[in-house]
């Protein structure tokens, strides 16, 4: 292991003016508490523009209340909404946000409770964007149940399954045993880590607000990093991310992939997904940072960054 | 006051029980004065005798109740569907029956753009009919390898694209979208899947869907109207139906007494926000615009596997569909609007769609009963006999969509629901037994706007390739025309304007080339349309 870069302050994002801008989706049924997860976003936004697409009824809407409410970020927005068979109603929503790309620093998708986060998230490829994770809450009392309701029990493990985080909401209102029986059960239906609610920011986000430099990681998360002394072949990378240890929550960095043209590849590992995307500054890292849940065993998650160094 | 007009006609069938036919009409102030024989009119003050529909056959002016306004300005794009159809300027396009007719037909439309920047945009494409030939970019490279052409599948959900346009768009081996297909090479094929990956196609996909709201479009969707002799159309389900631009372009273009056709535009929105918007557009309806009622879409479509089934749901196990509404918020979103009177229709295209409509109109009509609401239940396809007696029982209406039969009915045996329960979608008998409103409707541009093929497709249950499904469940040429007509009137609430010849109604005609009690029932939807008469001004189809 080399330097030890920071979680929060990894330079990934530096200067560059139109850099693409990170979606990320919050997803999970009915009442799960999306809308007081992005409240609370907002409020803990340290700075951080935010723009709040809400996908309702078939519509996108862009939500003038909420980003009213959030001082100084208010974006005149003309509302972008479709019929469900009207195809270009996200897509006029996300040129909106784009024109207005420069006054912003995140999107923030919340989808409706009967919506399918993961299909939403594919808008997060399109240019001028990049998909930041898939948020997906889960209600700790219900889900168990709702999961077997013959109306919307495929609907519900569906938004599970698409998920690079799962996080579990109204644990305040469960005694620890009920909470560690849906976090069991969450386990046998995807891979995804499971989180209970709530969390810092930071780790709903691949990347530190914009000039903020505070302290490394949230409390009790362990973060790890290592820096690649050589080239590493995509199919290293793709071993890699196959065998991420459980409690990983995400990984990210900037490295030099062989057969890629660009001289650094911005690198993303949220829950099972490897997104790999060319960097566009001069500046060469070549380092990986991870973090993971407490209790997740330190040597664990090294040795797994150090499959990143293979020896010749 | 305008003088009286008499127009006699070679039959005239009123759909009015009291009079249910007639020599002629007269007409006044754009109203139906009196209907009769020649002899009872004769003793009109002061009139004219107009022969124009001497040889024709009159019926009440067509009424589609679920249509969308877009089926007007798909016509803006070249089409390229399986079936013969006919253009807002009368033109019919011959179907395109392989990809070398699709490419031919593509040609045609290349050769009379002018601008070499313009982007060719096509619609209606649809392999399925292709026997496995697959719709790829490098096809329509041979149509132009510079201008960029965006080919829309029928399903909406898949567009297909030339080189010119990947490289104008930047969609490149580097493309990492989801639903981009690429060769063996790494090079995309052309293929754009869902709307994510469309909207790569950058310009050309925006202008594909912007065209669809510009004015000349639904100018195209009255022309569409007066060819099937439909006076009043339905936009079912307008998103922005509150928004003062859109109400003052419809009033601009309905408003004006060129326009041939009355339009109904249900509110398609957030119950919540939307209840006072919605309300406050009633005062902008005029005889000819209508606003102020208000569509669901609770599940998705049967040929796209996104409808709700119940159980056994899809053949082979297929994952069952789509909600767009949670189940369980059904109530609370359609309350404020059920307590303010607000007409409600509700589209459930699945069975399971359509329990959880009746659950919820049950539990409203309990908590704060109304009369004569009219709740619909639109599309209805896989409704049980249970389902309709509740439909009856609560005093509610169905809208079913028979065309399916014809256009998907050999799909539905082969795939999607298996023959048993193919033979009872769009079920008009049993709905009809039992007492339940029916209309019946082509959901256009999903088929095409044309009551009499609506009509013909219950009336005969025929599907393309020759077999009838469920035969019991036709119903008469007189019941289906009804169905068209004063049966879709009601469902409007406006039986009582329109939907039937009859003294003081809109004097609303649709003009027929034969009369449709005399033909073969399979030759319905062939009888010409000479075209309508709309508040006693005649419309002539091009
Ligand atoms: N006790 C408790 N209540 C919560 C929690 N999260 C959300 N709630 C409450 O649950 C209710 C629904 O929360 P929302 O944030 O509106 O949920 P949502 O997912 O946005 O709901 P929809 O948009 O309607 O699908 C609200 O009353 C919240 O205050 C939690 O972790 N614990
Ligand atoms: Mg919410
Ligand atoms: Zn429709």
């Amino acid at each position: 292991m080399g330097h030890h870069a920071g979680w929060k302050n990894f330079p990934l994002r530096l200067v560059m003016k139109q850099s693409p801008l990170p979606l990320t989706v919050i997803g999970g049924y009915l009442g799960a508490g999306k809308t007081t997860l992005i409240n609370r976003l907002l409020a803990d936004s340290q700075g951080e523009r935010l723009a709040l697409l809400i996908n309702d009824f078939g519509d996108v809407n862009i939500d003038q209340s909420l980003i009213t409410s959030h001082d100084g970020d208010t974006i005149s927005l003309t509302n972008g909404c479709i019929c469900c068979s009207l195809a270009d109603g996200f897509a006029s929503a996300l040129d909106t946000v784009k024109e207005n790309a420069h006054r912003l620093d995140r999107v923030v998708i919340e989808v409706s409770g009967v919506g399918q986060p993961a299909k939403v998230a594919l808008w997060g490829q399109s240019p001028g964007f990049y998909s930041d994770g898939v948020v997906v809450l889960v209600n700790g009392q219900s889900i168990m149940q709702r999961a077997e309701d013959p109306y919307v029990g495929e609907t519900v493990l569906a938004q599970i399954k698409g998920a690079d985080l799962l996080l579990l909401t109204h644990t305040d209102l469960m005694d620890s045993p009920q909470v560690e029986e849906a976090t069991q059960w969450l386990a046998t239906k995807h891979q995804a880590p499971v989180l209970e609610s709530p969390v810092a920011t930071a780790l709903l986000y691949g990347l530190p607000p914009q000039g903020t430099d505070s302290d490394p990681a949230p409390v009790d998360y362990l973060t790890a990093s290592v820096v690649l002394n050589k080239t590493v072949d995509k199919s290293i990378l793709d071993l890699w991310a196959k065998t991420r240890p459980t409690g990983v929550i995400r990984a990210k960095g900037l490295v030099k992939i062989s057969d890629r043209a660009e001289n650094q590849t911005d690198v993303q590992l949220f829950g099972p997904n490897l997104v790999l995307r060319p960097h566009p500054s001069d500046q060469t890292l070549n380092t990986v940072v991870a973090i993971a849940r407490p209790g997740t065993p330190r040597a664990a998650l090294i040795k797994w960054l150090n499959q990143l160094n293979p020896a010749n | 006051m305008s003088k009286t007009v008499i127009y006699p006609a070679a039959a005239i069938y009123t759909m009015d029980q009291s009079r249910p036919t007639a020599q002629a009409v007269a007409v006044r102030d754009g109203r139906f004065l009196a209907i009769g024989s020649l002899d009872e009119l004769s003793v009109l003050d002061d009139y004219t005798v107009d022969n124009t529909f001497a040889t024709h056959t009159l019926l009440p002016g067509f009424v589609e109740a679920h249509s969308h306004s877009y089926a007007g300005g798909l016509w803006m794009h070249t089409y390229c569907g399986f079936f013969d159809q006919t253009d807002p300027q009368g033109k019919t396009w011959a179907g395109c029956k392989n990809i070398e007719d699709v490419l031919n037909r593509l040609r045609q439309a290349e050769a009379v753009l002018l601008d070499p920047n313009e982007p060719l945009l096509a619609w209606g494409v649809d392999p399925i009919y292709f026997e496995g030939e697959h719709l790829a970019g490098s096809h329509l490279d041979q149509v132009s390898a510079h201008r960029e052409i965006l080919v829309m599948h029928a399903s909406l959900h898949i567009a297909t694209v030339n080189n010119a346009l990947m490289t104008a768009q930047g969609i490149t081996p580097d493309t990492t979208m989801e639903g981009v297909p690429k060769d063996g090479a790494g090079w995309p094929i052309g293929e754009l899947q869902e709307p994510a990956a469309m909207s790569l196609a950058g310009k050309p996909f925006r202008s594909f869907w912007g065209r669809l709201r510009a004015e000349h479009a639904i100018q195209g969707l009255g022309q569409l109207a007066n060819q099937a002799g439909i006076t009043t159309l339905t936009d079912l389900g307008n998103p922005t139906s509150t928004d003062p631009a859109t109400i003052a372009q419809w009033q601009k273009i309905v408003n004006d007494s060129q326009f041939p056709a009355r339009v109904s535009i249900f509110n398609m929105g957030n119950p919540a926000t939307d209840l006072q918007a919605v309300t406050a557009t009633r005062q902008k309806s005029s005889d000819k615009l209508r606003f102020g009622h208000v569509k669901v879409v609770l599940d998705g479509s049967i040929q796209g596997y996104t409808a709700r089934l119940n159980w056994p749901g899809y053949l082979n196990d297929r994952p069952n569909g789509l909600w767009l509404v949670p189940p369980e918020q059904v109530t609370d979103l359609l309350r404020p609007f059920h307590e303010a009177g607000l007409l409600i229709h509700a589209h459930c295209n699945g069975d399971q769609a359509v329990d959880v409509f009746l659950d919820s109109v049950q539990e409203l009509l309990t908590e704060t009963p109304r009369f004569d609401h009219r709740y619909t239940v639109q599309h209805s396809q896989l409704t049980t006999p249970a389902q309709y007696k509740r439909i009856k029982s609560l005093g509610m209406c169905a809208n079913i969509f028979s065309n399916h039969t014809w256009y998907w009915g050999d799909q539905h045996v082969t795939s999607t629901v298996g023959p048993d329960r193919a033979a009872r979608m769009n079920s008009a008998r049993t709905a009809l037994d039992l007492g339940v409103p029916l209309s019946m409707h082509c959901d256009a541009p999903v088929t095409p706007l044309g009551s009499l093929h609506v009509a013909w497709s219950a009336v005969n249950r025929v599907t393309s390739s020759g077999q009838t499904l469920g035969p019991k469940e036709r119903i008469t040429v007189y019941e289906a025309l009804q169905a068209i007509t004063i049966g879709a009137a009601y469902q409007l609430k406006m039986d009582h304007e329109i939907g039937s010849i009859a003294p003081g109604k809109f004097a609303d005609l649709a003009v027929l080339k034969a009369d449709p009690f005399l033909e073969d029932p399979m030759e319905l939807r062939n009888i010409g349309v000479w075209g309508t008469m709309l508040g006693g001004k005649t419309f002539p189809s091009a």
